[in-house]
């Protein structure tokens, strides 16, 4: 009992907190072992070269100034950039677009039905969702091009042209993660009181006047959630670009998770796969504070 | 009491997830010896490679057979290797490329004294040398069968009828080859082709996109590197080498002949968009379940300087994991589907067998792909870069990237053929 | 709002539905197809037999898709449990008490997410072969067991609720544990089933641990049963999209059921960060 007594704590806030701890201990000790050890290992390697366990060499830094100025590195992180930038703004702003439409249609019934077409893409793996847009992008038996043709326009390269390949794996991410999106602005706008509104209204204010200075603030919470979760997913895609382009054509659509795979995997260069693993890890990271700081001081 | 009780509950479940129920006996009782393949589309062949690992049990009462497990080709490479660095869970048995698997890494075992004699007498040495590194014989490329290892040409007889050609006739040279090429292609009301007259490769992945421009870049007499595989400067840049991407480059964009729009060639060549296309015996068992009205002729490849011959990019082999506890077991088996090959092709309509007998057996007799096959079996072996080990995909990337450059004109043949140089010297000297 | 308004507004959001959701239907179709009626042209946009489920047999024959659905749901399952208790602890841990460090480790457990799956899975297969969890259920659902996301959920739904409760059964005796079955639990109800949908979700459409991990079809998945339908040289474009909608229906289903509890657990929860 004593023992017992010593780790519960003596008082009853020690022992308050020591409850929290244990709680959280089972979580972070799970992280610690299958994240963030091999993330550690992996860091070291970053300063090893060598296949794989066999003929390692310990050379510092070199690998990080090899890494940088690798022009094909330099090159995903630009095409990765270039993703993002398409493909996150636009899909949360036609989130917020969609869900504030969806917020005012009354009709329950509508209303789900509208809602499970809109989420429907999420039940669907990348794999998959590759796959079934490689098809539709299909310049030949694709339903775009077919499409295009029946109205007049003429038929596109899609993933085989290189300056459309992009902006059509873009065109995945977005009507993959848009119905997430429009779930969580959509449960936050039913959250809100309607007598927010009709108090503005009684003021004389417009519809969209209301949408600026009382939705809005009221949705940054979820707009931020929301913008860090499609940035880390944004910068993070791998499986659609592999299956449906494979970095291609002329290595436009190399990201830098791809770069870091073939690096690893095909090409044998651990210590340069651990350097890319390094800097996106960090390079994350501080998005995400910077994001995370942003929302500490602008909330009600 | 309660508190220890649910501590002991919430032990119980994580001791569930960490203890496997699974028997650890490594007993050579009953094993089921497996291997592993990244080469799905042969089911009909797989399975008979399973049905014969039935017939080991002769020879090993307590080997129940062997299974034949298809890992997905998107990403079969961080399967292997994490497979093959732990040790367990590996298979005893796989088909990968010698270079890969015996020169990055040590995981494959080597040949057996008997099963080498047994190779060489019935193989051409082009084919064997597929499965040698650094002197050492490690597996032949029995399962994948050796038409994995050299492309033909396959054209479309229909459509040489449709343009009032000969359906008898067919490109030897590669001059003959654009002169084909240009009265088998159609072009829509904007100019765009929408039937290649020669469907070139150019999208997917890159050591794909290298290995089907090899047989031009060879037989324009060009080379990716030195023959003591130290330099590739002179070599991947040589005027021939420039020669051979420039004329690929004209297909797509001066001769217009080719379409960067259209797909894999195999498949438009199945879905009539293609007339030609270079490829590999395969596609004979493709065609015949998946295009099987498809009225077709298979040639040796056309020659400009050089004659091509068997030797690919990719060196796929079976091969045997070293440090499997049922090696002797995992050979003998390989010995069985090897000599025994042309049944698993008769069934699978796939590929031609490794041996060279096979080439006069009735079966082969009657494939479309047999006069061919043999020509080129006859030809003096290409260029095997095999040798320069683990930075072959690296440098087939390299060069699939000059190539994409040039065919979407981002750069001349001649400048991306020179950066890739740089690149790939940098390689070669680590 | 008027009338006029809200009818053009459904008609807009009808529209955009449809366009979001005509991917899944063409895959529908297809799969109904056979291989020539799919490289015909003109496609047409529907199948000529909209019952050809000569696709499906195929698929159900050649491989054990009906063990890959069981496969999929037992893992899936199993994450989303573990999920639950293990996040829900944690959030509480967070949300209800103070100790040193409390904002250090939350961050640094948020930061699991941006960690590169592709630069552990070495290190985290190895870790599997010394627990002998290669080709199994356990192993499967390793990685995914606790989530990061959900402890951040689960965090932010207990905060909301208030302390007062939670002193007055400190007060009647009651130890921590207790407070968590008995109050904290039943409290986020929405969270929980929030949480429970997403990770199942996720789990159902993971594709490249379950492809390390696995080599027989013992535990082998639907995403790896997919992808068996492409291969170095082509795609079956039949196969691999009747493939994707078998996969998709247990999800839709489990979907359309849980749907107003998703909705309400969404609004419940206020998702505030």
């Amino acid at each position: 009992m004593k023992i017992i007594d010593f780790i519960r704590g003596r008082t009853f806030y020690e022992r308050k907190e020591r409850s929290g701890i244990f709680f959280v201990s089972i979580a972070f000790i799970y992280f610690v072992t299958i994240y963030y050890y091999p993330l550690i290992q992996s860091f070291l390697f970053s300063f090893f070269t060598g296949p794989s366990s066999q003929n390692r060499k310990y050379v510092g830094l070199a690998t990080y100034k090899k890494v940088l100025s690798d022009p094909l590195f330099l090159l995903s992180v630009k095409n990765t950039f270039y993703f993002v930038i398409l493909a996150v703004p636009t899909t949360i702003v036609l989130a917020l677009i969609i869900a504030t439409f969806l917020n005012y249609v009354l009709n329950k019934k509508l209303r789900d039905i509208l809602s499970f077409m809109f989420f429907s893409p999420l039940m669907i793996s990348f794999v998959a969702a590759a796959l079934i847009w490689e098809w539709i992008y299909h310049p030949i038996y694709g339903l775009l091009n077919n499409l295009f043709l029946f109205i007049g326009l003429p038929s596109q390269g899609w993933l085989f042209n290189a300056s459309q390949a992009m902006p059509s794996i873009a065109i995945m991410q977005i009507w993959l993660r848009l119905g997430f999106d429009i779930m969580i602005f959509l449960s936050a706008l039913q959250a809100i009181p309607g007598e927010y509104y009709e108090a503005a209204s009684i003021d004389g204010a417009s519809g969209f006047s209301c949408f600026k200075h009382i939705t809005l603030p009221l949705l940054n919470p979820q707009i931020v959630f929301v913008s860090i979760i499609e940035l880390i997913f944004g910068f993070q895609v791998f499986d659609l670009v592999y299956t449906a382009t494979h970095g291609g054509p002329t290595n436009v659509t190399r990201v830098i998770i791809l770069h870091l795979y073939e690096t690893a995997f095909k090409w044998y260069r651990f210590g340069e796969a651990s350097v890319v693993a390094v800097f996106f890890f960090l390079f994350l990271l501080s998005i995400s504070i910077l994001q995370w700081k942003f929302r500490r001081t602008t909330t009600y | 009491m309660k508190r220890m009780k649910t501590v002991l509950i919430l032990g119980l479940v994580m001791g569930m997830l960490f203890v496997n129920g699974q028997s650890l006996f490594a007993a050579k009782k009953n094993i089921e010896l497996t291997y592993w393949t990244s080469m799905g589309q042969h089911p009909k062949f797989n399975k008979w490679m399973e049905d014969l690992g039935k017939e080991l049990t002769k020879t090993y009462p307590y080997v129940k057979g062997v299974k034949i497990i298809a890992v997905p080709y998107e990403g079969y490479e961080a399967k292997y290797l994490s497979a093959m660095e732990g040790k367990v869970g590996a298979p005893d048995m796989f088909n990968g490329m010698v270079y890969d698997w015996a020169g990055a890494h040590d995981f494959c075992d080597s040949m057996p004294e008997y099963l080498v004699k047994n190779i060489e007498e019935h193989t051409v040495p082009a084919v064997r040398k597929l499965g040698v590194w650094d002197g050492k014989m490690y597996g032949v490329p029995g399962s994948t069968a050796t038409g994995s290892s050299f492309m033909m040409l396959y054209i479309n007889t229909d459509m040489l009828e449709e343009a009032g050609m000969d359906p008898n006739n067919y490109p030897e040279t590669i001059d003959e080859l654009l002169d084909f090429a240009k009265k088998l292609t159609k072009r829509d009301a904007s100019g765009k082709v929408v039937r290649a007259g020669y469907a070139i490769r150019y999208s997917g992945n890159p050591t794909g996109i290298t290995e089907k421009f090899l047989p031009f870049l060879h037989t324009f007499g060009g080379r990716m590197m030195s023959p003591d595989r130290k330099r590739a400067s002179g070599y991947i840049n040589s005027s021939e080498s420039v020669e051979a991407l420039q004329f690929f480059t004209d297909l797509v964009n001066k001769y217009r002949v080719s379409s960067l729009e259209i797909g894999s060639p195999a498949a438009s060549f199945g879905h009539k968009l293609a007339a030609m296309i270079f490829r590999e015996g395969w596609v004979v068992g493709w065609l015949r379940d998946n295009a099987p009205n498809l009225r077709y002729k298979i040639y040796p490849l056309p020659t400009y300087r050089e004659k091509v011959g068997v030797g690919a990019l990719f060196t796929w082999t079976d091969l045997v994991y070293k440090y499997g506890p049922n090696k002797e077991e995992s050979w003998k088996y390989l010995e069985l589907v090897w000599n025994n090959c042309l049944g698993g092709v008769i069934i699978d309509g796939g590929a031609p067998p490794p041996w060279k007998e096979d080439l006069n057996c009735s079966y082969m007799i009657n494939r479309p792909d047999r006069e061919a096959t043999t020509e080129m079996m006859s030809r003096a072996s290409s260029p095997n870069y095999g040798y320069i080990g683990a930075h072959l995909t690296e440098v087939a990337s390299i060069m699939a990237d000059a190539i994409g450059d040039s065919l979407y004109l981002k750069k001349t043949p001649k400048t991306a053929l020179d950066e890739a140089a740089v690149k790939v010297d940098a390689l070669l000297m680590e | 709002m008027n009338k006029v308004l809200k009818v053009c507004l459904c008609f807009f959001l009808i529209f955009l539905a449809l366009i979001i959701f005509v991917p899944l239907i063409w895959t529908l179709s297809t799969s109904f197809k056979t291989p020539e009626e799919i490289t015909s042209l003109p496609i047409t946009f529907l199948p000529k037999n909209i019952f050809n489920l000569d696709n499906y047999i195929h698929i159900f024959a050649y491989s054990a898709f009906g063990r890959y659905l069981l496969n999929s749901f037992i893992v899936s399952g199993i994450t989303v449990v573990v999920s639950l208790i293990v996040a829900s602890l944690a959030g509480f841990g967070f949300a209800k008490y103070n100790f040193p460090g409390k904002d250090i480790v939350f961050f640094a457990i948020l930061a699991i997410l941006m960690v590169p799956f592709q630069a552990i899975t070495v290190p985290l297969y190895l870790w599997s072969i010394r627990f002998r969890l290669i080709d199994t259920y356990q192993g499967l659902a390793m990685p995914g067991l606790v989530s990061a996301f959900g402890i951040f959920l689960m965090r932010g739904a207990i905060e909301s609720i208030p302390n007062d409760y939670l002193d007055a059964a400190r007060i009647d005796g009651a130890s921590e544990l207790r407070i968590y079955w008995r109050i904290i639990l039943p409290s986020v109800k929405g969270s929980l089933a929030a949480l429970a949908i997403i990770k199942f979700l996720w789990t159902w459409t993971s594709f490249f641990w379950p492809l390390i991990i696995t080599s027989t079809d013992k535990v082998k998945v639907v995403t790896l049963g997919l992808a068996d339908y492409t291969n170095m040289y082509f795609v079956e474009y039949n196969f691999a999209m009747a493939a994707s909608i078998i996969s998709i229906i247990p999800l839709m289903v489990i979907f359309i059921f849980f749907q107003k509890w998703v909705v309400k657990a969404m609004i419940l929860s206020g998702m505030k960060g």
